[in-house]
């Protein structure tokens, strides 16, 4: 594959500034600052976790639920917005005291851009620590699709596809 | 079984006073007698028919901590056996679910059929000398398997009763539930894990009306449930008369609060059922009125009749919890009110739902608050109500308790534990157990 120069540039500094954004956002969330993380929420965002099962050799399309079947996540904006208010009214015991969490992204790859969008496809590693013994490590992948607006990227879609088939964890209170 | 162990826990529920020893949430040896006396002798859930339509079709469950293979035959008949090879005991099939015309053992290649035959064994003739009968080495079945409008159930105990004398009057509860829909499973069952000890939940589950308003108040406030929040948390005031409670004699029961028609969102796909005449002239005037019911088939099964969920908790140990949800919806409605349903269960319920992440937290810290020695001393307390409970027996519907909120169902459920325990036998269980009388 040959490019011009000034192709690879754009390129490279696409993947900077993306990564650069899913940096920041991640810091956002380890920092507890949701109510500025849901500024990166598009309007339309869809907001998905479907749950996976164990399949055999073959049966591998049966693996992850489909959208409209079970999922951890089946959220839009306005349900994001109640978690984040949730965690604010003083009685949300599942984060009080306050879940410890270390957001990892790497692998990033930009899959499809154009007409304001961007599909990208990355890795997570999440690491959530509550009171004195409970550690949590949840990873997997995740399929995102971005829209650059005049003030950077909103988050439109984030498919959570998770490593995990059985959550070893009492909640899922965190935010990916 | 060890008796002595068994009694001795009987002993640590105490009626009169409406308390409950901690012990019976951490030691090991009661632990393994419950597996024994609860699990391994009553009817437990398994599945939803719809889960396996069509022959070979099978799904990876557990009876208590049996792996249990459920399979769809040729004929249409189910048929369950333990999922363990009779040679070295290993799984003959680690999906947890699909299609198969037979299940081969990975290790030696031992074979067998979707009825938990032995149909295949290498080297029979030559290395075994055709001398191994393959007829008595078949996967080991349930003693019992059937259904109820769906619920597929199994026992490992021939002398359990019939299922449908099991369940008893709670299928007038469970009924509440079938008659929104023709109900079938939506596929993705959430698993999660969580070191609680499986009666909390379960005791959660039967009549727990008092815990919604408070565990649950951050996600009424944040507006889930209605735009309002103060009006959605209203709603969940404990309240002694928006309701009625009901036990029945094996241990299962549930609290129902009345639907406030007010707040009926009648434009809803959700509650068309509620306004069919057919329905309301099934259910009568008495379970109409009802918005929710949170149900408890004992042992572990819990039944969300507004959401329709199944929630089957399998206890890991005595500190350990593996919890399966199951979506129900109706499968006449239309895709879209479907998918409506599918997103408020999803949102609501698992680890991550709205309500459901405040329990792992709750239930969580009551199982660590049993696991020490000084701390079992002292007894935790079930008495809300005690005494107050009269079982109002009017034709109306099975034996129930006019109150919403009360613990006269959880002190219940603890009372059919202690008799679990303390019975030898399913005969024996069924001579000593009563019915829900008089006042609680």
């Amino acid at each position: 594959m040959s490019v011009t120069p000034l192709e690879a540039d754009g390129a490279i500094r696409l993947q900077y500034e993306i990564e650069q954004f899913l940096y920041r956002e991640a810091a956002l969330l380890d920092d507890r600052r949701f109510v500025e993380w849901l500024e990166l929420l598009d309007p339309e965002l869809e907001y998905w976790m479907p749950v996976r099962s164990t399949r055999a050799l073959g049966d591998e399309a049966h693996e992850f639920a489909r959208l409209g079947e079970g999922a951890f996540f089946d959220d839009d904006k306005a349900s994001m917005e109640q978690r984040v208010r949730k965690l604010a009214t003083g009685f949300a015991w599942a984060e009080d005291p306050p879940s410890r969490t270390r957001h990892n992204v790497s692998n990033v790859r930009i899959l499809t851009h154009g007409d304001g969008l961007i599909e990208l496809a990355c890795n997570f590693l999440v690491v959530r620590t509550r009171l004195a013994n409970d550690n949590d490590l949840w990873s997997g992948q995740r399929k995102d699709t971005l829209r650059e607006g005049e003030n950077g990227f909103t988050i439109v879609k984030r498919h959570l596809f998770l490593d995990h088939v059985n959550l070893d964890s009492k909640n899922l209170s965190s935010f990916f | 079984m060890d008796n002595t162990i068994a009694n001795a826990a009987a002993g640590l529920v105490d009626l009169e006073r409406g308390t409950v020893n901690r012990k019976i949430f951490a030691d090991p040896d009661i632990y393994r007698e419950e597996i024994e006396r609860i699990f391994a002798r009553c009817w437990l859930y398994l599945a939803h028919d719809s889960q396996i339509p069509n022959a070979g079709d099978y799904v990876n469950v557990f009876m208590g901590e049996e792996p249990v293979l459920v399979c769809r035959d040729a004929d249409g008949s189910i048929y369950a056996f333990i999922n363990s090879c009779r040679h070295r005991g290993n799984k003959v099939c680690r999906a947890d679910g699909g299609n198969a015309k037979s299940f081969q053992c990975p290790y030696h290649g031992w074979t067998y059929s979707v009825r938990g035959d032995l149909i295949g064994v290498p080297g029979h003739a030559d290395l075994y000398s055709e001398e191994l009968d393959r007829s008595k080495w078949g996967l080991p079945r349930v003693a019992q398997v059937d259904s109820y409008r769906g619920m597929i159930f199994a026992t490992f105990d021939p002398e359990a009763p019939p299922l449908l004398e099991y369940l008893g009057d709670i299928r007038w509860g469970l009924d509440m539930l079938f008659e929104q829909g023709d109900l079938v499973a939506v596929p993705g069952i959430a698993r999660w894990s969580m070191n609680v000890n499986w009666k909390f939940a379960s005791d959660n589950a039967i009549g727990d009306m008092y815990h919604a308003f408070w565990s649950h108040r951050s996600a009424m406030l944040s507006g889930h449930g209605s735009a309002n929040g103060q009006a959605s948390l209203k709603s969940l005031q404990p309240s002694l008369n928006n309701g009625f409670t009901m036990v029945t004699k094996y241990g299962h029961g549930f609290n129902a609060n009345f639907i406030d028609e007010s707040t009926l969102d009648r434009a809803s796909p959700l509650t068309a059922w509620r306004f069919d005449p057919a329905v309301r002239a099934r259910l009568g005037s008495l379970r109409g009125r009802v918005n929710r019911a949170n149900m408890l088939i004992w042992p572990n099964l819990f039944v969300n009749t507004g959401s329709r969920e199944f929630m089957l908790r399998n206890p890991l140990g005595p500190a350990k919890m593996g919890i399966w949800k199951t979506i129900l919806v109706d499968k006449n409605a239309s895709p879209e009110t479907q998918r409506m349903a599918v997103r408020a269960s999803n949102r609501h319920f698992g680890p991550a739902g709205m309500f459901e992440q405040d329990d792992g937290e709750n239930w969580d810290q009551s199982t660590l608050a049993a696991q020490s020695v000084v701390s079992q001393r002292y007894d935790l307390n079930y008495a809300m109500a005690l005494g107050h409970g009269e079982v109002v027996e009017d034709g109306a519907s099975p034996p129930r308790i006019d109150t919403l909120t009360n613990e006269n169902a959880q002190l219940w459920m603890y009372r059919v534990w202690a008799e679990f325990m303390a019975a030898g036998s399913w005969p024996e269980l069924r001579a000593t157990i009563e019915q829900p009388r008089g006042t609680l």
